[in-house]
């Protein structure tokens, strides 16, 4: 936390180290300016299952929140950098500047921004959105949005640091929506493999304890500045992260983020997980997890389900870009099972098995620690988190002509939901 | 502190060289400066304050010009404007294998071939190494590098290529690529393929002209080594080490394409599959992992069929699920189990390669309908049989530039002449 208010080479002016504070009206008025806070997935569906929850009876655009930190991650291959260029895309759209910072694995392909961009103006998407007054008019020329898109290039973890801990006076640029990470993870096993040697119980000096601890300390440091820099300057920061297996009961090896620890979890407001299944040849599916502190699924689980396709555009061009959705429908058949599925997991009584990493340590406690500092503007209230845990899960049983034991699962999966907030 | 010429190798450490050994002593890492207070660091490694300020406001200044956040905002917006100038890569010198590729092996990235022995790996490569020496838009008119991990650089099916190859006998003899600009180098172990692949590399790469770098096969002697020590003394350590060495080198060959704008195509062996992934949805039997104490609560709950018939499965996110999309093998649900193929390395190199091309072959049996066509999808007759040639395809499984091949991918075979589409008319 600390590191930037002594010396920063140049450094940033005075009130900026603060968060800003918000009176109640302000808030309230925030409120009803809701449309630009988020930047839309391209998957109207996902917007809305990310959407926070305003005032009853008023809708408000979902997205990836600005102010928050999202992670994405998945297997290679399944689209996460797609969804970040989509973001990016949206995000040029709405006229805001898009920061991209490649970490070392894969450098962006500018032909493929490109293109997305171009099939973003073609096709000017999302009329549910609402729109803040100055993007009603038509999509921005595209040499505009080519200079409002930042590029960096992170080859080491080092590198990323000192952009985010010890922040250049241009960075981020003034009205910046969106900042892209992508892979990060990459730069964390660069930086601290992941060797079985260190774990040895063997004597080891002081100074070589403190330097295997090191490596969480830095990621809490990071998320900590990645949070703020978000709230700070409120933008939505998306975080891409490659995947590890870990061994879970006998010889099931389970997909999980390569990032992970509490205060990590903490510090990231929204989880998305990109798989693949049979469902359909062309089908990608992505799972929530986590969405504005709230963890809807444990390890394993997929949480609420949205399937999407990544297009590619004919031309032999890499359009990889206008994410499109499948018929919605199926995202609520997929749902409840998944939904149950993970559920059930946890009331087997597996929680021992999870240890400190379920849902209990986190999920609420961001929530309160932000509305104690006055920030968050909409979605801390208790009242509507249950409003919506029911509303999630009675449009799916009554879409479902399905078995009685499966809305029953439902219902007994709501009281729970209902009852964290008073018991934490 | 050692990671420092790492992390800025044109950092000018002089002022500081009282200070480096120090925190070299105390395990302080470039990171740690970066995150730490200064006189946190100072106290640990028992240095003055003041001196370890002046360090990290050095190293963080030298950091933001390397991002290019020093020289102001065209730096980091030049980005998309350069677009049209960069298109171009190695081509395959075959039309439709290049437009799988979107224009063929772009320079900038760690790319993989994986493939049985026999699928084609070791001719596509020696394709690529004639083709990097053309001029845009098939190569980048530079050299290539083989380093070789098994057997020899072949120099008469490179010969036999030139002159054959319809691509490149057309040339005139002065534009034509030669074979003295392709360098080879044999690495027989583990720690020599270190050495050359962190020193020599790079100083040939530079000297050369270099656009193509070739490593055949990249886990030959992972496998040698790690397999010697043998499973009763600590194969998980021994894993565990190879894991981490792993993505050295995938750091290592991805920071070379980057900084050198070259080609790295590396080649990758295949192993067989041993554990069916996971039932398709209509199947709700029994999964060969689900006798465990987790599994209790899933087999329970035999999948349910929605109206749709749109099910996931029951453990999304197993990697003995998830992998059947990005190795390459297992993504049609009607290929039989046992020529299911996995690439050596796991998962952990596969976080490493930006890009996975999958040479895929299957065998063809005399005498019998060979691939039966039911609903639009190829389908594995696969009874024993005498088996009379091969038929092979490229496919796509991830790229940053490119789009995912359908189904199968494209599909070749190699000739005389070198490697070429088959094209689809007997379908």
């Amino acid at each position: 936390m600390a590191g930037e208010d002594i010396h920063v080479p140049s450094s940033s002016s005075a009130s900026s180290h603060r968060l800003p504070t918000v009176s109640a009206s302000q808030a309230l008025q925030t409120l009803h300016v809701q449309g630009s806070r988020a930047v839309s997935t391209g998957l109207a569906p996902l917007d809305k299952a990310l959407a926070p929850h305003g005032l009853p009876g008023r809708s408000v655009s979902g997205g990836y929140m600005r102010g928050k930190v999202t992670e994405i991650f998945g297997p290679p291959g399944v689209g996460k950098t797609a969804f970040g260029i989509q973001a990016a895309a949206n995000a040029l759209r709405d006229g805001h500047r898009a920061v991209w910072v490649d970490a070392a694995c894969a450098p962006l392909a500018a032909q493929r921004v490109h293109d997305v961009l171009l099939a973003v103006t073609v096709a000017p998407e999302a009329p549910e959105t609402p729109e803040t007054p100055e993007t009603i008019e038509v999509p921005r020329p595209l040499d505009e949005r080519h200079n409002h898109f930042h590029h960096y290039t992170a080859p080491t973890l080092a590198h990323l640091l000192a952009l985010f801990v010890h922040r250049p006076s241009a960075f981020p640029p003034p009205n910046t929506g969106l900042i892209v990470i992508d892979s990060l993870s990459t730069l964390f096993d660069n930086a601290y493999p992941r060797n079985a040697d260190n774990r040895g119980a063997r004597n080891k000096s002081e100074q070589a304890r403190w330097a295997a601890g090191r490596k969480f300390a830095v990621m809490n440091e990071l998320i900590v500045t990645l949070t703020r820099v978000a709230a700070l300057h409120d933008i939505a920061l998306l975080v891409t992260c490659q995947t590890i297996t870990r061994m879970r009961g006998g010889s099931r090896a389970l997909l999980v983020p390569a990032i992970s620890g509490a205060e990590w979890e903490n510090g990231i407001s929204t989880r998305v997980v990109l798989f693949r299944d049979w469902a359909a040849q062309k089908a990608r599916f992505a799972g929530i997890l986590k969405t504005n502190g709230v963890t809807l699924a444990d390890e394993g689980g997929v949480g609420e389900v949205v399937p999407f396709s990544i297009d590619s555009v004919r031309l032999g061009a890499m359009n990889i870009a206008a994410v499109d959705i499948t018929t919605p429908t199926i995202s609520t058949e997929a749902r409840p099972l998944k939904r149950q599925f993970a559920e059930m997991d946890d009331e087997e009584g597996h929680e021992g098995l999870n240890g400190p990493d379920s849902d209990e340590l986190y999920g609420w406690i961001e929530d309160d620690e932000v509305a104690a500092e006055g920030l968050v503007v909409v979605e801390t209230s208790m009242a509507p988190d249950v409003d919506t845990a029911e509303s999630r899960a009675t449009p799916a049983a009554e879409s479902q002509s399905q078995s009685q034991s499966h809305s029953q699962m439902n219902d007994s999966v709501d009281p729970r939901r209902v009852t964290r907030p008073k018991t934490f | 502190m050692s990671d420092l010429l790492y992390v800025l190798p044109h950092f000018d450490t002089r002022p500081y060289t009282h200070l480096l050994p120090s925190l070299d002593k105390a395990l302080i890492t470039t990171n740690d400066l970066v995150t730490l207070e200064p006189h946190d660091v100072a106290k640990r490694a028992q240095l003055p304050a003041a001196d370890v300020r002046r360090l990290v406001d050095q190293i963080v200044g030298a950091l933001h010009r390397h991002l290019g956040c020093g020289g102001g905002e065209q730096a980091s917006t030049a980005f998309l404007s350069a677009v049209r100038d960069t298109v171009g890569g190695i081509s395959t010198l075959d039309t439709q294998l290049d437009a799988a590729l979107s224009g063929g092996f772009r320079p900038g990235y760690l790319v993989e071939i994986t493939g049985e022995s026999g699928a084609g790996k070791t001719q596509l490569l020696l394709t690529l190494l004639l083709a990097s020496q053309l001029p845009p838009p098939q190569g980048l008119a530079k050299s290539a590098i083989y380093i070789s991990t098994e057997a020899p650089l072949a120099t008469p099916r490179l010969a036999q290529l030139l002159s054959t190859h319809p691509a490149l006998a057309s040339l005139p003899l002065h534009e034509r690529p030669s074979l003295s600009r392709i360098l080879s180098i044999q690495t027989p172990d583990l720690e020599s393929q270190e050495h050359i692949l962190r020193y020599q590399l790079p100083v040939a790469i530079k000297k050369h002209n270099v656009g193509l770098v070739v490593l055949d096969s990249v886990a030959a002697n992972y496998r040698a080594e790690f397999e010697k020590q043998g499973a009763r003394n600590g194969a998980a350590a021994s894993m565990a080490r190879r894991g981490a060495q792993l993505v050295q080198l995938g750091a290592l060959l991805r920071d070379l394409a980057h900084r050198e704008g070259l080609a790295v195509v590396v080649a990758n062996q295949v192993a067989d599959r041993f554990a069916r992934p996971s039932n398709p949805p209509s199947h709700a039997v029994s999964r060969t992992t689900s006798g465990n104490s987790q599994g209790n609560s899933q087999s329970a709950k035999p999948p349910t069929e929605a109206e749709d018939g749109l099910v996931l499965s029951p453990d999304p996110l197993a990697l003995d699920h998830q992998q059947c999309w990005f190795t390459g093998w297992g993504d049609i649900q009607s290929d039989p189990l046992h020529s299911l193929k996995t690439p050596s390395l796991g998962l952990v190199w596969s976080n490493q390669i930006s890009c996975r091309i999958a040479l895929i072959k299957k065998p063809v049996f005399a005498g019998r309908p060979l691939v039966v066509t039911a609903n639009g999808e190829d389908q594995w007759n696969d009874d024993e049989n005498h088996i009379s040639k091969w038929r092979r395809w490229l496919k796509v499984v991830f790229a940053p530039w490119a789009p995912s091949s359908e189904g199968r991918g494209v599909e070749y075979e190699v000739l005389k002449t070198g490697i070429s589409h088959v094209s689809r008319k007997e379908k």
